[in-house]
């Protein structure tokens, strides 16, 4: 039970003045119970492929298999993908349209064909894993505040019960508590056995948060490893437009000057290196 | 899952032609000119010729073909339903088929043809200033054009301005209708199946978040407008003046004598 992407190519309108090349060959495998964070500048293909993970967009070249069913094949497993892969689009809020929070998020799971007594369950489960307290159930979405519709917007994909979730950005435009509530969220999706797959620009997040990374620049993978890996790996490429966390480059720099040996990638214990090398340095 | 895909009507393609410089009035006038001259010469050899002359300036400007077939197509539709409709609502004598009480006759198919290949010259001329002129030269040919009329009361700086943001958002709401409807595909909205009532009834989600996007954009527009003392059309001046100079005169003659052409032969046909 996995998600893999093979070799897949996606050009946008092909052949007119307008082409633009948004993936090139592009392979990765995401397991169920583990976060998965794709980095990668503005205009690299992020959302792109996140729209080909739920067949949105279907591979022009390679594939896309969710729990071996292949997103380019007949409608039927289509639906099947769909409902099995959820996926936040960034700035989800704006797809809002309901009267009432309830409405809003039971949208999914009645699509899915839930009624009634099931209906409900699943609406009150994804409100309180999000965080949202029963009495916004029969709030006006419209009238809520910024972090609140967003986090109805992710609720309302979290009630179809997906075991796949691949959120695009969800942390633009949020504050820095939203940040950490938002994430301690997604670990407690993967600690459940869902597989997320966590779209963002900011490595530094990404490093704090994932199991495994994948950088992606310009359409074409340059980087793929957990955070470790990922930031030894960084100390020799140059990945266009991304921007290295402070406390990466600082470690590079002074293990170029061989303040310290033996770089410890893991990024929590490099302030503790970076410390020590200070002392030394007295 | 792109339900709006391909459409290109109303799009700019910017490219560096002898077309693309001409002065946007000089343009806006042919378009006028032929659009009247295309209703007045309508035999087949006219229509031949006006082809010509726009598939001579889609060459001479760097459109592809297929762009501008394709732009054309959301009203082929259009223009094949009219068609039929003249096909059996024509009269006349010389029958060649009917069906139940429709009966189409050799008239009937010859307006038809004419009214159709008609139409579609107009929407293709259309197309091919849409494609060579920015929307805002286009806006400000619009002004110049309407500019005498302000004396009646005509409000052209406001009209031609109202066209601008309209024009300039056009692809913009696309773009937003293509990602909310994916949004709820996502979330396992069905836009394909089911009666016309289910069907209408399954865009609600996508009609409520637009309408909330579209509101907050002009809203912000508008505030950005005010923000750089925007006060309306009086006093203002423009960073590239209109010109009209010996190209712009080169291309109308050609085309007066083009156009002349065209119409003598249609009087000789
Ligand atoms: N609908 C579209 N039509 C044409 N080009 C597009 C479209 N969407 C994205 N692109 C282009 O594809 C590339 C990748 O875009 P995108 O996947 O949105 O990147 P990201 O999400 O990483 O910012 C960009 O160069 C962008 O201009
Ligand atoms: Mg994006």
């Amino acid at each position: 039970m996995s998600l893999t992407v093979k070799k897949l190519s996606f050009t946008y309108n092909p052949g007119l003045p307008t082409e633009a090349k948004a993936l090139q060959n592009v392979s990765f495998n995401a397991e169920k119970g583990e976060i998965l964070s794709i980095v990668g500048h503005t205009g690299s293909g992020k959302s792109t492929l996140a729209m080909h993970l739920n067949g949105l967009l279907v591979p022009q070249s390679g594939e896309v298999i969710v729990d071996g069913l292949k997103t380019d094949s007949e409608p039927n497993n289509l639906k099947k993908i769909r409902q099995c892969v959820g996926l936040v689009f960034q700035y989800p809020e704006q797809q809002i349209f309901a009267e009432t929070v309830r409405d809003e998020i039971s949208f999914g799971p009645y699509n899915w064909g839930k009624r009634g007594e099931a209906l409900e369950e699943r609406v009150f489960e994804a409100m309180d894993l999000i965080g949202l307290d029963n009495s916004f159930a029969s709030a006006n979405p419209f009238l809520l505040s910024g972090g609140e519709k967003r986090r109805v917007a992710i609720a309302s994909v979290l009630a179809s019960e997906p075991g796949y979730l691949v959120l695009d950005e969800p942390t633009a435009g949020l504050d820095f508590t939203g940040v950490c509530e938002l994430t301690l969220l997604l670990r407690s999706m993967s600690e459940k056995g869902i597989c997320v797959i966590h779209i963002t620009h900011d490595l530094e997040l990404a490093l704090n948060i994932s199991d495994r990374i994948l950088i992606i620049s310009e359409g074409t993978v340059t980087a793929y490893g957990t955070p470790s890996e990922i930031s030894e790996m960084l100390s020799n490429i140059n990945v266009k437009g991304l921007i290295l966390p402070d406390i990466l480059s600082l470690s590079y720099e002074l293990k170029k000057t061989g303040s310290i040996e033996n770089l410890t990638s893991d990024p929590y214990r490099l302030a503790e290196q970076i410390k020590a090398a200070k002392m030394r340095c007295r | 899952m792109s339900l709006i895909k391909g459409v290109t009507l109303g799009q700019y393609i910017p490219a560096d032609s002898f077309i693309h410089k001409l002065d946007p009035r000089c343009k806006l006038l042919i378009t006028v000119l032929s659009m009247i001259l295309i209703f007045i010469s309508g035999s087949f050899p006219a229509m031949a010729m006006w082809a010509s002359l726009i598939i001579f300036t889609a060459k001479r400007s760097q459109i592809p073909a297929k762009a501008l077939i394709k732009s054309a197509k959301p009203i082929l539709v259009l223009i094949i339903f009219t068609s039929l409709l003249n096909i059996f609502f024509t009269g006349g004598s010389n029958i060649i088929f009917s069906i139940g009480p429709l009966k189409a006759s050799v008239e009937g198919t010859v307006t038809a043809l004419r009214m159709g290949l008609r139409l579609y010259l107009l929407v293709l001329f259309t197309a091919l200033l849409t494609f060579t002129t920015s929307p805002s030269e286009l806006s400000d040919g619009l002004e110049a054009a309407f500019g005498p009329l302000t004396r009646f009361g005509f409000p052209a700086h406001e009209v031609a301005m109202m066209m601008t943001i309209a024009l300039r958002f056009i692809p913009t709401l696309f773009e937003e209708t293509e990602r909310i409807i994916n949004a709820q595909v996502s979330r396992g909205a069905d836009f394909v199946s089911g009666g016309l009532i289910k069907r209408a009834k399954a865009y609600i989600p996508v009609l409520i978040p637009l309408f909330v996007l579209v509101f907050k954009r002009a809203d912000t527009l508008a505030s950005a407008m005010e923000a750089r003392c925007y006060r309306g059309g009086k006093g203002r001046v423009r960073m590239y003046p209109l010109t009209w100079g010996s190209a712009e005169n080169k291309a109308l003659t050609a085309f007066v004598v083009f156009s002349a052409a065209v119409i003598s032969l249609n009087r000789c046909m």
